[in-house]
């Protein structure tokens, strides 16, 4: 059957189905359809061919096709996939000359799940926010075989309250450690004071001793409070745990450099404090991820294997 | 079906070995290593910890398969998967459609190999 063989009324239905399903489509699918129109016309037109080509007959097999909404969504559902990945949008995550980057607002679960992982085999995992990697504690203790990857079924999720609640006065202490010292040498300070080491450990920099302070202050408290909001919000277990590792971390670093500052005043030469304080600042949030992952893991066999008995006793 | 997925869509193999999963704990429980170790055997099915765990994870959080602790008789205990209510229904399901689909496909592949 051709255009011709059909009756006006017939043709109309069928112009009628089209013009909707291109209203449809124009919203969800971005190419042009006039191809794919012209191929699902001769569609109709053939099936049509072994009818009577009424009006009646042409709803019939256009509801073969379903309604032009859900035709427009199959269209919608097969550009997506194609298109997946070169859609124009502005994008504030991708890649940039291979370096991963994400420019998205930064949230306490996403810093948390980069860090702690073990479900990702990649050690280095892009940053939650900015440009580059981050380590993936979870994969590194799965890789040392210091955990499983499915320890816990929700990291952290059943270490108790109060034991999240406890990693806040780690970094607190660092920090309490740094304004201590701050402020006992701030009036020995003079006004210019080391802020920069060459990597023969010769000092390269100065800053005014304000800005040095402010500086660090800035490094060791910013992400201390804001671990503090996360846990005040009761976030997830994870993110505040996540939160308290990644503070502990900055404090540690902060507390490092301001004794390098102070080494170095006194005499003191090379760079080994902020070697050390780099090593610390990744060593303690390592060892408090993995003991809470473990008293996370703990608990979840003390619920199993203590309350059902009969579970216990499947295997032998 | 060849091995090591390259020359299969990853997301078809993927659905294919969640599938296998599933089979695999219809027939009763296992462990995350063994479950690795059990598909292991058939070469077209073989995936490495770091699929199966993720994995695993997903059909536990879609309510499919359910997870505890048990003793082991040797060294610490393990975390077993089973497979829930819903999970037994599903896979029902999923079984069929995967025996419809591969008479539809044999026939299909018969029939192209037969026309040549």
């Amino acid at each position: 059957m051709t255009d011709r063989d059909l009756s006006a009324a017939t043709a109309a239905v069928i112009d009628d189905y089209f013009a909707r399903f291109r209203r449809a489509a124009v919203s969800t699918v971005a190419v042009g359809l006039d191809e794919e129109v012209a191929d699902l016309w001769s569609h109709v037109l053939t099936r049509l061919g072994h009818t009577a080509g009424l009006p009646d007959d042409a709803v019939r097999v256009l509801a073969e096709l379903g309604s032009p909404a859900e035709l427009a969504a199959g269209f919608a559902d097969v550009s997506s996939e194609t298109d997946a990945g070169v859609r124009p949008s502005p994008k504030l995550t991708g890649r940039l000359l291979g370096m991963p980057y994400d420019l998205r607002a930064p949230t306490s679960e996403r810093y948390a799940s980069r860090w702690w992982n073990p479900l990702d085999r990649r050690i280095l995992v892009p940053k939650a926010l900015g440009m580059g990697w981050t380590v993936n504690f979870g994969a590194v203790a799965v890789a040392t075989r210091i955990v499983r990857p499915d320890d816990e079924d929700v990291p952290f999720a059943s270490v108790p309250p109060r034991i999240v609640a406890g990693t806040l006065p780690g970094p607190v202490l660092v920090l309490v450690d740094f304004a201590t010292i701050a402020l006992v040498s701030w009036p020995g300070l003079p006004a210019r004071v080391p802020s920069h080491w060459g990597l023969t450990g010769q000092v390269d920099g100065y800053l005014g001793r304000g800005s040095a302070l402010l500086f660090l202050s800035v490094l060791a408290a910013v992400p201390l409070a804001s671990a503090g909001w996360v846990h005040v919000r009761r976030r997830a277990p994870l993110n505040r745990i996540g939160a308290s590792a990644l503070s502990l971390s900055f404090a540690t670093l902060a507390l490092a450099v301001l004794i390098q500052t102070l080494y170095a005043l006194g005499g003191g030469v090379g760079v080994w404090i902020i070697l050390a304080g780099l090593a610390y600042s990744l060593i303690l949030p390592f060892a408090m991820l993995i003991g809470m992952a473990r008293i996370g893991r703990n608990t979840e066999q003390r619920r199993d294997l203590t309350d059902s008995p009969l579970t216990k006793g499947r295997d032998q | 079906m060849t091995a090591g997925g390259e020359t299969i869509p990853s997301q078809f193999r993927k659905g294919v070995v969640e599938l296998a999963i599933l089979a695999l704990l219809h027939t009763g429980e296992a462990y995350g290593g063994e479950i690795v170790d059990r598909l292991g055997a058939y070469p077209g099915l073989a995936i490495t910890a770091g699929t199966a765990y993720p994995l695993l994870s997903r059909l536990k959080k879609s309510g499919l398969i359910t997870s505890a602790w048990q003793e082991s008789p040797v060294g610490p205990p393990r975390k077993y998967y089973r497979l829930s209510t819903a999970g037994e229904t599903a896979f029902a399901g999923m079984n069929r459609a995967w025996k419809d689909m591969t008479n539809a496909m044999d026939s299909l592949l018969e029939s192209e190999r037969t026309s040549d």
